[in-house]
């Protein structure tokens, strides 16, 4: 791949950079968890998690009211279940779209698919916070379990709560799973640096105050021994994909299941066949929206315009007119077929959103949801990172708008029998609402300080691919310590390329050898010319996904059968359709965990990590590729691989350091 | 005489000894030549068969699936090869032969268009609101009259085929415009697609039914075009030679596109059913029969064999599966719309009668399409650059 910046087709599409020229695989490192290592976080981090932490209280505040004050009358409110939709639209949006990215291998993703997957996760466990906790009252899961009865009359398999609840729990364990599979590489260079900062410190050679012992101790905790070898990193690539995979079906499943139970419900105005796609693409759309305003924002605080480009803004900003053009669509097909062909009370909705006293919903749909992001028809406003992030915004408040249409308006008619004002806005659906914004935002700050919102190993890639290398200093590769026994010897490389080929060198002529390669970033050329046997995660997924779907759909059917009292074979053969969707959700989430499970397995993890350190010998996951070659016959194999490796052409595998570590 | 030319002077007298053979029926219908006035004759004689048969209602109810086949195959590759196309300038990739088929496909629009007067003509046979069915709303009232319906037809042929011509010629070439980009020009012409695609989906099949309607059958028949003509690309394509055989995958995206379609028809099948919509249980009742059942599991079967495919790619089964779902997507048309005006889901000697004649006029018409519309004459392939 040409280094030449002016050259490559690829980064000349849209005239932008797709990485900055002087972003360098060290360099990114020490950007990046130089943001979660510094002593204090900046002024703004404080007066956000303030603000954020003021919003939470206010939740609280109407937690306290709804236990105490109001726990004997039933919660009648559609508001809370259209902010529980709209948390659930963009956690499925963020997550979908990540996972599509990754799927697609697209090269942009690599620096934002971070902050979508942290939108993704912290969106659902919003959304299940929101679910369960204003409820307060004793009983309050049962509709959520299935094996569990209100009364104990009829455990309500096929209600819709249990759907939700089975669908929200599957998604924020596969968020979770997706989330933590991409982090664990950039956990350990975490924990390297906070290793190495401390030790700078207690060298006295450090300025300010140093990571705490316990912080470098759980990023330890978490990086579970990450060595970042070559084996590693291929299960991590193909444990990632599949993981994702998971994802965007799970999404598509839930959305499909979600708008068909809406669809198919008794209240009027909800039975458009295209409820489906216009609930899914709102979903994206604001997915799309909150994410990429996350993005221009952190872009602008901590400055990582090296790393998150201008084309990045760009693509963005693409995403979201096409996005936008999509959710217009499928609201000018559905108001178009419900004028055309719907029945008096479709028709009296819409003419009361346009000109009743809907009207204010429906014009906030078409004014924050429909019209801002024509704006990207504009070649300058692309590239504005204030008109993303103001119009990502917008497109939040409209699909908001769009969800209170749906789920408000049409329990407000005479179909419904609830009183006059249940569903009518009040203080506590706007303090509930508020804080569960404070939620996300003091979530999402808290993983701002501790974790690196920008994945390095995938933002070291693009450095590898498309700017030229880092200038590293020649070591001269001497024999030392040779009259002791030696246990290992190691060997350092600047690229990918160099350390595959002195594999190939080694193991060409014996395959005896037992060699270790670690480097920075994944490295299919290493891994090629290792030649371990493997076998595919993705088969383990699969077993372990139908084993979960079918075992869920059997305890379903076990309680539909044993479970009640009124369960016979015809009660079981009207009710098994309503457990499919749960199963599917169960399957891909069981699918998620043990994908998980076998990278960790596999990987021999947790583990201590056992690095070469000494004079001269640079880390791997800096810049440095690494070769580890196991000793075992003594001083004549040690120095016939020293040789052999110093022998080769100074272009096609001559490490750039080596050293022997002693028994 | 020595061996070798000895060979080739047997080789020539071999030659020349077939040439020399009297021409059959088959070789005088497959001359390029002579193919258009054979597909005229037979695409006339067959259809004025069926409407022997058939009589002038029979014989339009029959052609109306038919002429919707032969509309899937440019309406369908249209986004099919504007995404390909964008897809090539993300990641420039060499022309393939997949590619150069969705466009030869392109040039059968003004075919489609020429062979949609008939059905403009029997309006009032087909469509119930033209033989003066009481409309469902007053925006119907006027939205299904004569004069709208054909400023509709006429305005989505206009754009059809002006799409047609823009994206029948080569553009996409990603390695000689990589830098400039023209997302425009793909997002013009999906929008385009979806809008007039929805609009005639409304007019031309839905309107069959005189009260159901369904806001997805835009999104469903366009899915399905796409489906009919990729799995026809994928059908004659020729294999693909030098650097573009890296990209042999021609099964995934027609397995995707058969998924969506068939989770399209699931969830509105989900949706209208349950509910007391008794428009939608008459429209679904018409189609519940053994015929329609049947079809139903065989799509099923279809897509799911398409998705395990996908797993295990080559040439032989890509062709394989591609036309189980051209036979899945012809009679799915024909699902949609023969019910409504027949009561019930059958293929009758009519029906086929009419699909035979419909294709021959378009083996027929296409040389005096292309005659009448220079643009539409797609160029060869470019030599392939070397790969990135």
């Amino acid at each position: 791949m040409s280094a030449n910046p002016v050259q490559h087709p690829k980064q000349r599409l849209y005239g932008e950079r797709i990485i900055a020229a002087d972003e360098t695989v060290e360099g990114i490192g020490r950007t990046v968890t130089g943001i979660v290592l510094a002593p204090s976080p900046p002024v703004h981090w404080w007066i956000a998690f303030a603000g954020a932490c003021g919003l939470i209280v206010v939740f609280a505040v109407s937690l306290v009211h709804l236990w105490a004050g109001n726990a004997a009358t039933p919660v009648v409110s559609a508001l809370a279940i259209a902010s529980y939709d709209w948390w659930v639209g963009i956690a499925h949006g963020s997550l979908l779209v990540s996972a599509v990215l990754l799927l697609a291998g697209v090269e942009w993703r690599c620096a934002v698919i971070r902050i979508a997957e942290t939108v993704a996760l912290l969106g659902a466990i919003v959304a299940g916070f929101y679910a369960l906790l204003p409820l307060g009252r004793p009983g309050w899961l049962d509709p959520a379990l299935p094996w569990r009865g209100a009364v104990g009359l009829l455990p309500p398999f096929g209600s819709p709560a249990a759907w939700d609840a089975t669908g929200l729990a599957c998604c924020i364990v596969v968020c979770a799973g997706l989330w933590y599979v991409g982090l664990l590489p950039d956990l350990a260079t975490l924990r390297d640096g906070a290793v190495e900062a401390a030790q700078a410190r207690a060298k006295g050679d450090g300025a300010g105050r140093p990571p705490s012992l316990l912080r470098a101790r759980v990023f330890s905790l978490l990086a579970v021994g990450w060595r970042g070898s070559a084996v590693q990193w291929q299960r991590w690539i193909e444990a990632y994909r599949a993981i994702a995979l998971l994802g965007a079906l799970l999404v598509i499943v839930l959305q499909a299941g979600a708008s068909v139970e809406l669809a198919g419900s008794a209240p009027p105005g909800r039975h458009d066949t295209l409820l489906p796609v216009t609930l899914l693409v709102g979903a994206v759309l604001s997915g799309v929206g909150i994410t990429g305003a996350l993005i221009v924002v952190i872009r602008a605080v901590y400055a990582l315009g090296g790393l998150i480009t201008r084309r990045h803004l760009d693509v963005l900003s693409r995403m979201i007119l096409v996005l936008g053009l999509a959710s217009l669509y499928c609201h000018v097909a559905e108001t178009l077929s419900t004028l055309l062909h719907g029945d008096a009370v479709a028709r009296g909705i819409v003419a009361r959103g346009v000109d009743g006293d809907l009207a204010w919903i429906s014009w906030t749909i078409v004014v924050c949801g429909l019209l801002p992001v024509q704006v990207f028809w504009l070649p300058r406003a692309r590239r504005s990172g204030l008109l993303i992030a103001l119009v990502g915004a917008l497109v939040a408040i409209g699909t908001y708008a769009d969800h209170v249409m749906l789920l408000v308006v049409s329990l407000q008619s005479e179909a419904v029998p609830l009183p006059a004002d249940a569903n009518v806005p009040g203080i506590g659906d706007v303090v509930t609402f508020a804080g569960s914004i404070g939620l996300f935002l003091a979530l999402l700050l808290l993983v701002l300080r501790s974790l690196p919102i920008v994945s390095i190993a995938q933002t070291r890639q693009l450095a590898i691919a498309h700017n030229a290398p880092e200038a590293t200093a020649a070591v001269a590769a001497g024999p030392d310590d040779t009259d002791v026994p030696i246990r290992q010897i190691g060997a350092a490389f600047a690229t990918e390329k160099s350390l595959a080929a002195a594999v190939s060198a080694l193991l060409g002529r014996d395959r005896g050898f037992r060699l270790d390669a670690c480097g920075p970033v994944p490295m299919p050329g290493v891994f090629a010319a290792l030649r371990p046997v493997e076998h595919p995660i993705r088969r383990t997924a699969l077993v372990s996904s139908l084993a979960g779907g079918f075992g869920f759909l059997a305890l379903c059917l076990a309680g539909a059968l044993w479970l009640s009292p009124l369960g016979t074979g015809a009660r079981l053969q009207a009710s098994w359709p309503f457990f499919v969707l749960p199963s599917v959700a169960v399957a891909l989430a069981t699918g998620t965990l043990a994908i998980l499970v076998t990278l960790l397995v596999r990987s021999r993890l947790p583990q201590r990590s056992t690095a070469i350190e000494g004079p001269g010998f640079p880390r791997s996951g800096r810049n440095r590729f690494r070769l580890t070659a196991e000793i075992r016959d003594g001083m004549d194999d040690a120095e016939r691989i020293a040789r052999r490796l110093a022998g080769l052409p100074a272009d096609a595998g001559r490490p750039s350091a080596m050293r022997r570590v002693p028994r | 005489m020595s061996p070798d030319a000895h060979r080739r002077s047997l080789a020539g007298a071999r030659v020349r000894a077939v040439t020399a053979l009297p021409r059959t029926a088959r070789a005088f219908a497959l001359d390029p030549r002579r193919r258009a006035a054979v597909g005229l004759g037979i695409g006339a004689a067959a259809l004025s068969l069926a409407f022997l048969l058939g009589g002038w209602r029979g014989g339009m109810v029959s052609y109306l699936p038919a002429w919707l086949c032969l509309l899937a195959l440019p309406a369908g590759a249209l986004p099919v090869a504007i995404m390909v196309e964008r897809a090539d300038a993300w990641r420039p990739q060499p022309e393939t032969a997949l590619l150069e088929t969705l466009r030869w496909l392109l040039t059968l629009m003004p075919v489609a268009a020429c062979l949609v007067l008939p059905i403009l003509f029997a309006l009032p046979v087909l469509y119930p609101w033209a033989a003066g069915a009481p409309q469902p709303s007053p925006l119907a009232a006027i939205w299904f009259t004569t004069p709208f319906v054909l400023a509709r037809v006429c305005i989505a042929f206009t754009v059809w085929i002006a799409l047609a011509i823009l994206f029948a010629r080569r553009g996409g070439e990603p390695w000689g415009k990589a830098g400039r980009i023209d997302d425009g020009r793909a997002v013009l012409g999906l929008g385009l697609h979806m809008l007039f695609g929805s609009l005639m989906a409304g007019d031309l099949v839905m309107a069959a039914s005189a009260q159901f309607s369904s806001s997805l059958s835009g999104l469903l028949l366009m899915a399905g075009w796409s489906s009919l003509a990729l799995s026809a690309a994928i059908l004659v394509a020729p294999p693909d030679v030098g650097p573009s055989r890296r990209r042999l995958d021609r099964l995934t995206p027609l397995a995707i596109l058969l998924a969506i379609w068939a989770a399209m028809h699931i969830v509105q099948a989900l949706i209208l059913r349950p509910t007391d919509l008794t428009e939608a249980a008459a429209w679904y009742a018409a189609r519940g029969n053994a015929g329609g059942r049947t079809l139903a599991v065989f799509a099923g079967a279809v897509v799911v064999l398409a998705a395990a495919t996908t797993l295990k790619p080559g040439e032989y089964r890509a062709r394989l599966v591609a036309a189980l779902a051209l036979a899945v997507q012809m009679l799915a048309l024909a699902w949609l719309v023969t019910p409504s005006l027949r009561g019930t889901f059958t293929i009758t000697l009519v029906d086929t009668l009419a699909f035979v004649g419909v294709a021959g006029l378009a083996i027929g018409l296409q040389p005096l399409a292309r005659r009448f519309f220079p643009g539409l004459v797609v160029a060869g392939a470019a030599p392939a650059p070397p790969h990135h």
